[in-house]
């Protein structure tokens, strides 16, 4: 399935956060948006997966999703957002039960899901008893089991620190690599873009719009951990703005 | 607080002691100060007499009227200290002060005598409608009270015992205030209650309760209030107490010869219903209250005799119910060298 | 002036204070002193015999109570009406709370309803009740039932507009429907507090059975405490006391026990 988002602006109040965004998500592929905080990316993404409504332009989804797709745009939360009173697999549980699955198809999806994100063991677990890692994992694996075909993806990696986040992203490139979702990857950190985009579109602030769309043509298994050119790249268009974003003041 | 009330009045009394002493020679002749602890209720318009009348003053006391709400804090306030004297029925409270020794019974004031318009049983509506006529019907059926231990208490037993059923079987509806049992009777949520004359004619004549009999054919000289003070008053300041009870007799006297006996004739009826007007039915105006009080008066005890035998009853009841402890003696309870008993 | 000496110290411990630490021994020392303290005052005269009975008097007050099967009764008939009372008051303050927590229609129209009249004392709408309810069980029960309803409803709206947004909206974006979120987000993420507040109307139901009681109770704990302090009974007055705050004792153990089970989720 691919995304097409045509003049979609959005406005809170007076205040113009996206103006005019055209953007096209393929099939298979990431695209990888980075910009200033304030740049309006998270409401953008939220757009995306239809939780908010845009103003203007239309937002369109194209092709019909995978067999077996019980929830086509699916989110992974900077926050995870599991809940607490949940088990591990009775958080992934929670999003199947609203489908007509029977007991036996739905332990499989779970034991499916957890396996693939390295999880079978700690399935009774409480989230409490997790690590931050652990827990974006369980986030991961409870998108995985609606088999989603784009996953929309809220600075997943940002809540954990470096090394984590590190094996994290790999994990997810080797995820691509096996099922080649479609995803719209919203970061502030630039290597993360570069190492698993297609696509890094970079947003400027006030009001939020597409400053250039970058294509990255390197295969991502074949990447290095870091492309210092690149980035510097990415950072001169963005270094201005994230110094004027760091000095407002809140809800200025 | 008790406390702090005793070390309060122990600090005045040292200051006015020093001031005395200081001023020695200056002042001949001091009165006693008294407080007096009174219900707005026309039973105690001896006090309302004694006081309006200067018979205090007579008997060299400077006296100050206290009125209550209830009879049990006025009990209490004269355990405390707080109160010297006051005039109430005999109640569980009573005893129980009486037997930690906080205070005494000295005299009588309201009292039953056969012949004399007394307290009246009641029924309501509803029960009399579904044949409730006379006492011996009240088994099974309910009974409002103030409180449990109350006067009330005790007549409910009484007519209940003389009637020749178990006062078990009559159920108690302890309502906290007056007023409360007035509306449930009215409403019929309670099926008879006791009460002093001018209230029962009152609700009989409205429609709001049938009167199906007296108090005074079950219960022989029913002392229904008692004059009483505490410990210390009775056994160390024995001159206080004569002078006390010797103004408030007047009093007691001047009400029954006007009101109950009618010696004085109607300018005196009228001029004692004003002065009892001034601290009973304040609410309302003298007119309306006027009838209440007159019809309200019964016979306080001359010289505030008492009747021991009917106090004694009394205590043996609220022994056997419980509501006193079984070791209750009667001279804790009254002190017999004040006035004549019987 | 010689060579500067200097001084060798350990660099002192500034941190302590300001923790608890579990000493389970002192509230019972505490406790007996205080026994022996109560016995002492009042068998030498020094606390006076109308300020506080003796212990050994309170326990036989108790010792009666027991023998005479009166403990039962009181109990029991102040038991049936706490029950009642406190569980129709939590269930429908909860059922109320969820439609003011979720649907904005009962909230415009009831919010400010229940804000007014939650202040207001209930025993003084003791002669109200009395006159809707009667004075059998009914009023007793109807002043615990709505003493308990109005902070529940409010805790309750109150633990609803506290769940966490970002999880309702998790919900949503897996297309989970409006009765599963408020089941399986909604409710349990508002059940802390729900129990919490369990405990306060816990407490307000004991201290409400007393006023209950007050009007044409025969049998009950609030009754006896009225009936020993009309009488200034005030060893039967302490032996009541007692008993309330013993059943308030075990319904704070029996929530602790509730959220024990039911919130495993949140202690280790």
């Amino acid at each position: 399935m691919e995304l097409v988002l045509k003049k979609v602006s959005k406005t809170y109040g007076d205040l113009l956060v996206l103006n005019e965004i055209n953007l096209n998500i393929n099939e298979g592929q990431i695209v990888c948006i980075v910009g200033p905080s304030g740049c309006g990316k998270s409401t953008l993404l939220r757009l995306i997966g239809g939780l908010e409504s845009p103003d203007t332009g239309s937002i369109e989804a194209r092709g019909t999703p995978p067999p077996g797709c019980l929830n086509p745009l699916t989110y992974i939360f900077q926050d995870f957002s599991l809940l607490p009173w949940r088990t591990v697999e009775e958080n992934i549980s929670l999003v199947l039960e609203d489908h007509s699955l029977s007991a036996i198809n739905r332990n499989e999806i779970i034991e499916s899901v957890l396996q693939r994100t390295k999880l079978t063991e700690f399935s009774d677990r409480w989230p409490r008893e997790l690590s931050g890692g652990m827990k974006q994992r369980v986030g991961i694996a409870r998108a995985l089991a609606v088999n989603p075909s784009v996953l929309l993806m809220d600075e997943p990696l940002s809540a954990l620190d470096s090394q984590t986040s590190e094996i994290l992203l790999n994990d997810l490139i080797e995820l691509w690599k096996k099922q080649n979702f479609t995803s719209v990857y919203i970061t502030h950190n630039l290597s993360e873009a570069i190492r698993i985009g297609h696509k890094v579109v970079v947003m400027s602030r006030r009001p939020g719009e597409i400053r250039e769309i970058v294509n990255i043509d390197t295969d991502i298994a074949d990447r290095k951990i870091r492309n210092i050119e690149l980035e510097e790249h990415l950072w001169n268009l963005l270094k201005d703005e994230a110094i004027a974003a760091e000095r407002e003041l809140e809800n200025g | 607080m008790i406390f702090d009330k005793k070390l309060n009045k122990l600090c005045k009394n040292l200051l006015v002691s020093v001031a005395v002493l200081i001023g020695l020679g200056t002042q001949v002749f001091a009165q006693d100060s008294i407080n007096v602890g009174v219900l707005r209720f026309t039973s105690h318009s001896a006090a309302f007499i004694a006081y309006e009348k200067g018979y205090f003053k007579e008997a060299g006391l400077t006296a100050k009227l206290v009125p209550f709400q209830a009879a049990a804090p006025m009990a209490i306030a004269i355990a405390s200290g707080d109160i010297d004297y006051g005039v109430t029925a005999i109640s569980g409270a009573l005893v129980n002060l009486a037997e930690k020794g906080a205070i005494r019974i000295i005299g009588g004031a309201l009292t039953e005598e056969k012949g004399v318009d007394g307290q009246k049983i009641l029924v309501s509506n509803k029960a009399y409608a579904s044949g409730v006529r006379k006492a011996s019907d009240l088994k099974g059926r309910s009974f409002g009270l103030t409180q449990t231990g109350s006067s009330f208490h005790y007549m409910a037993s009484q007519i209940a015992k003389k009637e020749g059923f178990s006062s078990k079987e009559i159920s108690l509806k302890p309502l906290q205030k007056v007023g409360v049992i007035i509306g449930a009777l009215k409403s019929g949520q309670i099926d008879a209650w006791s009460i002093v004359p001018h209230i029962a004619k009152a609700l009989h004549k409205s429609g709001g309760a049938k009167i199906i009999g007296n108090v005074a054919d079950y219960i022989d000289g029913y002392q229904i209030t008692t004059i009483f003070t505490s410990k210390n008053n009775a056994t160390n300041k024995r001159a206080l107490t004569k002078n006390f009870l010797a103004a408030y007799s007047k009093g007691i006297k001047e009400f029954n010869d006007v009101m109950i006996d009618k010696k004085r004739g109607a300018s005196a009826i009228e001029s004692t219903t004003r002065l009892i007007h001034k601290y009973v039915y304040t609410s309302r105006p003298y007119k309306k209250a006027a009838g209440s009080i007159q019809a309200g008066s019964m016979r306080l005890q001359p010289d505030g005799r008492l009747n021991l035998t009917s106090v004694k009853h009394q205590l043996d009841w609220f022994k056997a119910e419980k509501l006193v402890p079984a070791s209750a003696s009667i001279k804790n309870l009254v002190d017999t060298s004040y006035v004549k008993t019987y | 002036m010689g060579k500067k000496k200097y001084d060798y110290k350990p660099v002192p411990f500034r941190g302590s204070g300001f923790q608890f630490k579990n000493n389970y021994w002192i509230s019972p020392v505490v406790f007996i002193i205080f026994l022996i303290l109560w016995h002492v005052g009042t068998t030498i005269g020094f606390i006076s015999n109308l300020v506080l009975p003796k212990p050994a008097e309170v326990l036989i007050a108790f010792h009666d109570l027991y023998v005479t099967g009166d403990l039962y009764l009181h109990v029991g008939a102040s038991l049936k009406r706490l029950i009642l009372g406190w569980t129709l008051g939590t269930f429908f303050g909860i059922i109320l709370g969820f439609s003011i927590g979720l649907f904005s229609l009962v909230r415009a129209g009831l919010a400010p309803i229940v804000a007014a009249i939650f202040p207001v004392p209930k025993i003084a709408l003791l002669p109200l009740f009395i006159i809707w309810f009667g004075i059998g069980e009914l009023s007793k029960v109807n002043i615990i039932l709505f003493g308990t309803l109005f902070p529940t409803i409010i805790a309750v709206y109150g633990a609803i507009d506290n769940v966490d947004r970002s999880l309702i909206r998790m919900g949503q974006s897996f297309n989970l429907s409006w009765f599963s979120i408020t089941r399986k987000i909604v409710f349990p993420a508002s059940l802390p507090a729900i129990l919490s507040n369990f405990r306060i109307t816990a407490a307000i139901a004991i201290i409400l059975i007393v006023a209950a009681e007050l009007i044409a109770a025969e049998k009950g704990i609030g009754a006896y405490v009225q009936m020993a302090g009309s009488l200034f009974a005030i060893d039967r007055l302490l032996a009541g006391i007692i008993i309330l705050s013993c059943l308030g004792l075990i319904a704070n153990w029996l929530i602790g026990f509730a959220e024990k089970k039911l919130l495993k989720w949140r202690n280790l």
